[in-house]
């Protein structure tokens, strides 16, 4: 086993099943000790409201009561909820805003003080939705929340550089988790189609964005902060309908 | 020991020295088989195999597919590292320095991915060593309009080679402790720090772990990704400095 991650103390938002589940598993393979937490709790996870922050200063204390410190903080945790901007209520805008942005917020200020100790690594959860707008996809909250998060990324790696905190964030595309599966990959939405627009040809998994994670938060990326790292098979770089005038040429 | 490159085939181009030097040593730690090129064939310990390229010319790309082909038959990988740097002003450069910037730089990558192409199976990887200087306006006229056109390169590639599975990504070093930044003057690396919020220049092996990622499979389903390795600079260089100025201020 090669341990790239071998004696550090991983706090995980959201694993108690897709990226989140896979993110621990590969954690922990790589000899990191993982504490993870979710709203759902029956697979046995710490409870972690991340739109709460007295949750999430108890998560965090869980997590220092139980290890002592915290060496990587992976903001995986999030919730959307998707419709035309002319359809969306401010109750669901702000619910999306709380799940993907706040809970960023609150998560990196209440572990800061014991990522400073530590000279710890932050890995937050952008997206293709935070660098592009979508004709297929009604995700105005969802765009705002993601290129949000990409934005205080950068601000968070010029804050913490002082004290050795590295904080990046990784940007996916279509990723087939189970959360997506219920909205997008659903049958008969128009995402189903779009892997004809990824230059890779297929949508990504679970697996093709924990090692990224594992690479960000290990020490071999130790003068990589403020990043952005798009994993989308190449989604983002192509203009709509290039692909498809290649193809047809 | 790890493999997480084992048996791959890769060419680093530059592997003379400096960055590329160290990404060689690297990949083949972990497993591969490396061609190091560079204008003198680089030495040729254990799995790495030295050879003599200029890569803008075309010649030396044929000769070097043509060995390639015969001695492992493909190509996994391919890191177009080579390059130069100049530093004249705009109104100064000459249009010979011009095009021998851009020749090494942009069309060199360019010989290489359509040299090696048909040497490559489906996964795999090719990195173009672009430049923080591609993300922003630099004052090195010819080397900062070379590394924005292989930015170009590289997400044209990325489109057109991902149907074959084909993985073609950028990576863009800030300042790096290498041959090639200790030719700038001293001043250069003084106000490098200052807008660096990591308050040091990156290690050559720093991006050699970056390569061996991108080289992976563990990187399956990145393609046309930028990848800056740069302390920080280009998210927060500006204000780093502005922190710092008026921390002096006694703010």
């Amino acid at each position: 086993m090669s341990g790239r991650l071998q004696g550090k103390v991983a706090l995980i938002s959201g694993t108690a099943r897709g990226q989140g589940a896979a993110a621990r598993e590969r954690f922990v393979a790589e000899g990191a000790t993982v504490f993870g937490g979710d709203l759902n709790t029956s697979t046995g996870e710490a409870h972690l409201d991340v739109t709460d922050e007295a949750s999430v200063a108890a998560w965090i204390q869980r997590a220092i009561d139980a290890h002592d410190r915290i060496d990587i903080l992976y903001n995986n945790a999030g919730a959307v909820r998707f419709a035309a901007v002319d359809d969306q209520s401010l109750e669901d805008w702000r619910f999306t805003l709380a799940a993907e942005l706040d809970s960023v917020f609150l998560t990196c200020k209440r572990a800061w003080p014991h990522l400073k100790a530590s000279r710890g690594v932050i890995l937050n959860v952008g997206s293709t939705a935070g660098l592009t707008g979508s004709m297929t996809n009604q995700r105005a909250a969802h765009s705002a929340s993601k290129g949000g998060v990409i934005a205080l990324t950068r601000q968070l790696a010029a804050e913490g550089a002082p004290h050795g905190i590295r904080v990046n964030s990784i940007s996916p595309g279509m990723i087939a988790t189970p959360g997506a599966r219920e909205n997008l990959l659903a049958p008969h939405h128009p995402m189903r189609a779009i892997a004809d627009a990824i230059p890779l040809g297929r949508l990504g998994t679970e697996q093709d964005v924990t090692p990224a994670a594992v690479f960000l938060c290990s020490d071999e990326a130790a003068y990589i902060t403020g990043a952005n790292l798009v994993i989308d098979g190449g989604w983002s770089v192509v203009l709509p309908g290039a692909q498809q005038m290649k193809e047809n040429e | 020991m790890s493999a997480r490159l084992r048996g791959r085939v890769i060419v680093v181009t530059g592997a003379g020295r400096g960055q590329g030097e160290a990404e060689v040593k690297r990949l083949a730690e972990e497993g591969a088989q490396v061609i190091a090129c560079d204008l003198e064939p680089p030495s040729s310990p254990g799995s790495v195999h030295g050879a003599a390229l200029d890569v803008a010319n075309p010649a030396d790309w044929a000769d070097l597919a043509d060995r390639i082909a015969q001695g492992f038959g493909r190509v996994d990988g391919l890191i177009n590292n080579a390059a130069v740097t100049s530093r004249f002003r705009l109104p100064e450069v000459s249009l010979q320095e011009w095009n021998r910037v851009l020749a090494i730089n942009l069309t060199g990558p360019l010989l290489g991915i359509q040299t090696l192409l048909p040497l490559m199976p489906e996964g795999a990887s090719i990195v173009n060593v672009g430049s923080i200087a591609a993300l922003n306006g630099h004052y090195t006229a010819a080397y900062t309009a070379s590394k924005w056109g292989l930015r170009g390169l590289t997400q044209t590639a990325a489109m057109e080679l991902g149907a074959r599975g084909i993985r073609v990504n950028a990576v863009h070093p800030g300042y790096i402790d290498t041959p090639m930044t200790a030719t700038a003057p001293a001043a250069f690396l003084e106000a490098n720090l200052q807008v660096t919020p990591l308050g040091r220049a990156g290690e050559p092996e720093e991006v050699a772990e970056l390569m061996v990622f991108l080289m992976s499979d563990e990187s399956r389903f990145i393609n046309g990704a930028e990848i800056t390795i740069d302390g920080g600079q280009v998210a927060g260089g500006l204000a780093t400095l502005m922190s710092n100025a008026a921390r002096g201020a006694g703010k």
